[in-house]
């Protein structure tokens, strides 16, 4: 077993652990200060501190045993990226169960999930929690937030095989927009994600929210969470400046972070010729025109403008705030989750299957049509100005094929799970797990799904998935099928 | 003046689609004549004149185009030409299989959306419906909605090849675009024998569910072959309101099941095993044949295991009694699994897979989506494909964990080119594709309620026929908008065509249809 588990194996699982309680340890040090001046929820409190001075020092222990990590191949990358999620969860699961507002543990791994996965899906009662809860929700979206970001901008571009070539689209673009040197890298982007984030929470304040929620919902803006400090999310202020700043804020983070570098840098024909951006917009006009038209109400007031706007944001940046709620007709129903399933830019907190797959799957049927029409053509595919690899296109249908059947086997579960969950609830409830929204989309006499062991695994599961756009941990799960393989065959062998 | 081939062949003006449209409307009316005949002698209603004066019709478009037009020697080389040939084929068929509707006043002439629907739904083997009651109308009319599918089953252009020697060129293209599957030139070397070898084979299943069908009690000679008809077609028109629940018959259903479960198998494997020849015909009569296609064998297992799961799920979730859980879950799955869309509603029965568990339907809407084998006359995305699209995804895994291999996929033993495997995944991505559109287009401009819109798209995309929703077994395609149905007609001639077909119809429309003079 120690051959396929070797030490350098071990050492990798220890450094991606290490990493996940050194991240805990960050978040929950941090809520306890946040909770500092509240003295009525002193479990809460000694939990969050002792959870962090505890998993801090193992942290610190775990990462020196790890050493120097040479993380160049994809394996060790996927390897990483699920250990540590998964890890992550576990301990945050922890901690949700120490403080006491999550009684069961299937229900702790799923309230954790959506917060590292940037999910907007909660049982919680919002109103009740005291504020250092609401600090460890959101900073532990936003810190997913940053670990995607490291995916993509970082170890995306680290997986690709030389005899692949480039594939800059998955990779959002980054070795044009951000310095080769990884550290410089993860410097320049977080510098960005942390800009926005503050640029957010001023916008908040300006527009009337108190202090302490604009500090929540500014991170989980800025990450496309969507978690928020009140039951009814950003419908409950009421306030129409408020409601634009949340719309815009989600509009920006469901754009690639490198366009505000490129921004910054003066580089703004590089902005101008990303097909990407261009098609972002177009669908978010679209569906705000779309949305507008179908809500019943004058077109022409800015509230149902506005109303539209929001919609229209919150499931394209897959964040999952709401204002309204969302019971739609068929027509706003079957755009809705359209608008959701598409989701952000590559190289954003977002999540779904990427508005960069939906050009490539359109530009690949007009250049079959093509191809058809005029067999002798060749017709180069380039998305942003950079050519669209035939490896490219197969990995793309690969990912619909694998995306789609994810979907039907969530919503599989969650209807086997909830009794009474319509054929389109569990569809748009398995849905917006994946794409990491969060709300999914009821029928008038809907009533959501039954909260039990079946659901929220499977929830938790679709969020983890979608979150690490599938292949990790697909990856994974296909090396551990073959190690425990290799055991077991090898035990026969031994028993024979 | 005599007729002879050569009036067939040297038209004035040439255009190989007219020509073909010509020979494939010529089909038609042998089978519109019997319907003239079984209405006139059933008495069962007075619609004999509408489809005697479409006899003519057929006779008269069909003979006309072969008169004057001939096909140039070079015009069936291009895809693109084989491929408008087949998609134009078949949109002259449909909009023929129209005018019996109409004249017969089965549908008033304001309603010439829903005559087209139902005639289209009859061509594409689809199954799907916009009569309301069905069986008010005469029995010859209902014979020629059977007869519809039963021609869409292997297609016109599979008849047509038939006289392909005429026009001599093109008859292993067309039987390429028209019947995917394994390729045709291993059925045999010459097109005018592969589809002589396909029709008897096509035909002989008819006759034997029809027969089976005939000696069961309660069933006449006319039920037998109006349903042998639809089951080999795999298209799941029926004579009656209630479908085979009519019948009230588990024997009936049982052959029914048997029928539609052959009907979605590759025909070139019923060939190699009832008439293998030449190197094949070592194999004739043995099991192997089948046994050793890995596409079969995943078909068999996908149906034994739907099978096995939704008879569970109606028994242990939604109680029902065990054995009538079993019986309508095996006819259900079948019938979806095949692409054919017969319902077994019954008093007493729980054939209405509407009122089925939500899980359950999830169940069927995929078995919808992946249809039969390719080289049947069944639909959806096909065994195949999706086959190659599992093997592909792991291989893209595999090349994770150990980059610099080469992993071939194979299917059994031989190995597949990477153009079939892009092409497979290509489709399946096309095919998701156009049922978002349609979806889209029936909720968003019909106003259609959300589940039954997506359940019809995939439904009309695999040919399949009832749908989830308002518009499962027990009731009809009414229940759509106009602009819904119109758009599910459009799909069913998609999924029919599959894809490829009708995309490159739309391309260059002129290019297709352009009359030159001959020099």
């Amino acid at each position: 077993m120690l051959t396929r588990f070797n030490s350098e194996s071990i050492k990798t699982s220890c450094f991606a652990v290490g990493i996940s309680f050194g991240l805990i340890g960050f978040i929950t040090l941090i809520s306890a200060v946040g909770n500092f001046p509240d003295s009525s929820n002193s479990r809460t409190q000694l939990s969050l501190i002792l959870s962090g001075l505890l998993t801090s020092l193992i942290s610190a222990g775990l990462l020196k045993l790890a050493g120097k990590q040479e993380i160049t191949r994809a394996s060790k990358i996927f390897s990483l990226a699920v250990t540590s999620i998964l890890s992550f969860i576990a301990l945050s699961s922890i901690v949700y169960l120490l403080t006491g507002f999550v009684e069961t543990l299937d229900a702790a791994i799923w309230e954790s999930a959506a917060g590292i996965t940037t999910t907007a899906i909660s049982n919680i009662e919002i109103e009740k929690l005291p504020s250092s809860m609401h600090i460890y929700r959101s900073v532990s979206q936003w810190v997913g937030g940053l670990g995607v970001l490291c995916l993509v901008f970082v170890a995306m571009p680290l997986t690709v095989r030389k005899e692949d070539g480039r594939d800059l689209t998955s990779e959002g673009y980054a070795s044009q927009i951000f310095s080769r040197d990884p550290k410089k890298k993860v410097k320049e982007f977080s510098i960005v994600y942390m800009g926005l984030t503050v640029i957010i929470f001023v916008a908040y304040i300006s527009a009337g929210m108190g202090t302490f929620d604009s500090i929540c919902h500014s991170l989980t803006t800025a990450s496309t969470g969507g978690f928020s400090t009140k039951s009814a999310s950003i419908g409950s202020y009421g306030s129409g400046s408020i409601e634009w700043v949340a719309t815009f804020g989600m509009i920006f983070g469901g754009l690639n972070l490198g366009l505000f570098w490129w921004a910054w840098k003066k580089k703004f024909s590089k902005i101008k010729e990303n097909t990407e951006l261009r098609a972002y917009f177009f669908i978010l006009l679209i569906s705000i025109l779309a949305f507008g038209l179908m809500l019943d109400r004058d077109f022409f007031d800015l509230e149902t403008i506005r109303t539209a706007a929001f919609i229209t944001a919150s499931l394209l940046s897959t964040t999952g705030f709401t204002t309204v709620s969302w019971e739609f007709s068929s027509a706003m129903t079957t755009i809705a989750l359209l608008v959701m399933a598409t989701g952000a830019m590559t190289g954003s907190t977002g999540g779904g299957y990427r508005v960069h797959r939906v050009i490539m799957l359109f530009w690949y049927l007009r250049r079959e049509s093509t191809i058809m029409h005029k067999p002798s053509a060749i017709r180069v595919m380039k998305l942003s100005g950079n050519k669209v690899l035939d490896r490219s296109l197969e990995k793309l249908h690969g990912y619909t094929a694998i995306f789609i059947l994810l979907v039907a086997v969530g919503a599989f579960l969650l209807s086997l799970s909830s009794q009474h969950l319509t054929l389109q609830e569990s569809i748009s409830f398995s849905l917006s797990a994946m794409v990491t929204n969060g709300p999914g989309l009821l029928e008038s006499t809907g009533v959501g799904i039954d909260h039990n062991v079946v659901s929220h695994l499977t929830l938790s599961a679709l969020m983890v998935l979608g979150r690490l756009s599938i292949l990790p941990v697909a990856y994974v799960v296909l090396f551990a099928s073959t190690a425990l393989k290799g055991v077991f065959l090898r035990t026969t062998e031994e028993v024979e | 003046m005599r007729l002879s081939r050569a009036i067939f062949t040297e038209g004035v003006y040439e255009s190989a689609t007219l020509n073909v449209i010509g020979v494939a409307l010529l089909f038609l009316s042998p089978g519109l004549l019997v319907c003239t005949l079984v209405e006139w002698g059933s008495g069962s209603s007075h619609q004999e004149m509408a489809l005697l004066g479409t006899t003519c019709l057929t006779l008269v478009i069909g003979m006309s185009l072969r008169t004057i037009t001939s096909i140039a020697d070079d015009s069936m080389e291009k895809p693109k030409a084989v491929f408008s040939v087949v998609a134009w084929s078949w949109v002259s068929c449909a909009l023929v299989g129209v005018m019996p509707y109409l004249l017969g006043d089965v549908f008033a002439w304001s309603h010439f959306g829903n005559a087209l629907f139902e005639s289209i739904s009859g061509f594409s083997c689809t199954g799907s419906t916009v009569l309301e009651d069905i069986e008010s109308n005469g029995r010859g009319i209902l014979l020629w909605r059977q007869m519809t599918q039963w021609y869409g089953g292997m297609g016109m252009i599979v008849l047509g090849v038939t006289v392909l020697p005429n026009l001599g060129v093109g008859g292993l293209k067309l039987m390429a675009a028209e019947a995917p599957g394994h390729k045709s030139d291993k059925l045999k070397a010459k097109s005018i024998d592969t589809a002589k070898s396909l029709w008897v084979i096509y035909f002989g299943i008819t006759a034997v569910i029809t027969f089976a069908l005939w000696i069961l009690p309660n069933i006449s000679f006319y039920d037998a072959i109006a349903h042998g008809f639809s089951t080999v077609a795999t298209g799941g028109f029926s004579t009656y309101n209630a479908s085979i629940g009519h019948f009230n018959s588990y024997l009936a259903e049982l052959v029914i099941v048997v029928g539609m479960f052959i009907c979605a198998m590759n025909f070139n494997l019923q060939f190699i095993f009832l008439r293998g020849q030449g190197e094949n015909k070592a194999n004739r009569g043995k099991i192997k044949v089948f046994t050793d296609s890995s596409e079969w064998k995943l078909y068999v297992k996908i149906t034994l295991l739907t099978v096995f799961g939704v008879f569970l799920l109606n028994w242990l979730l939604d109680s029902a009694p065990v054995g009538i859980a079993f019986r309508d879950s095996l006819f259900n799955v079948v019938a979806l699994a095949s692409s054919t869309g017969f319902g077994n509603v019954r008093p007493n029965g729980i054939g209405d897979f509407v009122l089925w568990g939500t899980a359950t339907q999830l169940v069927l809407l995929f078995l919808m989506a992946v249809g039969g084998t390719v080289g049947s006359t069944s639909g959806g995305m096909k065994v195949l494909r999706m086959q190659i699209g599992l093997k592909a995804l792991r291989r893209e895994l595999k090349k994770l964990q150990h980059g610099k291999l080469v992993f071939p996929i194979k299917l059994g033993k031989t190995p597949v080119e990477d153009s079939i495997v892009a092409s497979a995944l290509g489709f399946i991505s096309l095919f998701i594709s156009f049922v978002i559109g349609g979806t889209l287009v029936a909720t968003v401009c019909g106003g259609d309620d959300f589940v039954s819109s997506l359940s019809g798209a995939i439904s009309a995309m695999s040919n399949m026929g009832p749908a989830l929703g308002d518009a499962g077994p027990t009731s009809n395609f009414l229940e759509f908008s106009r602009i819904g149905r119109a758009a599910l007609a459009v799909l069913m001639v998609v999924g029919r065509l599959e894809i490829y077909a009708v995309i490159l119809m739309f391309i260059a429309p002129a290019d297709r249809l352009k009359i030159r003079k001959q020099t």
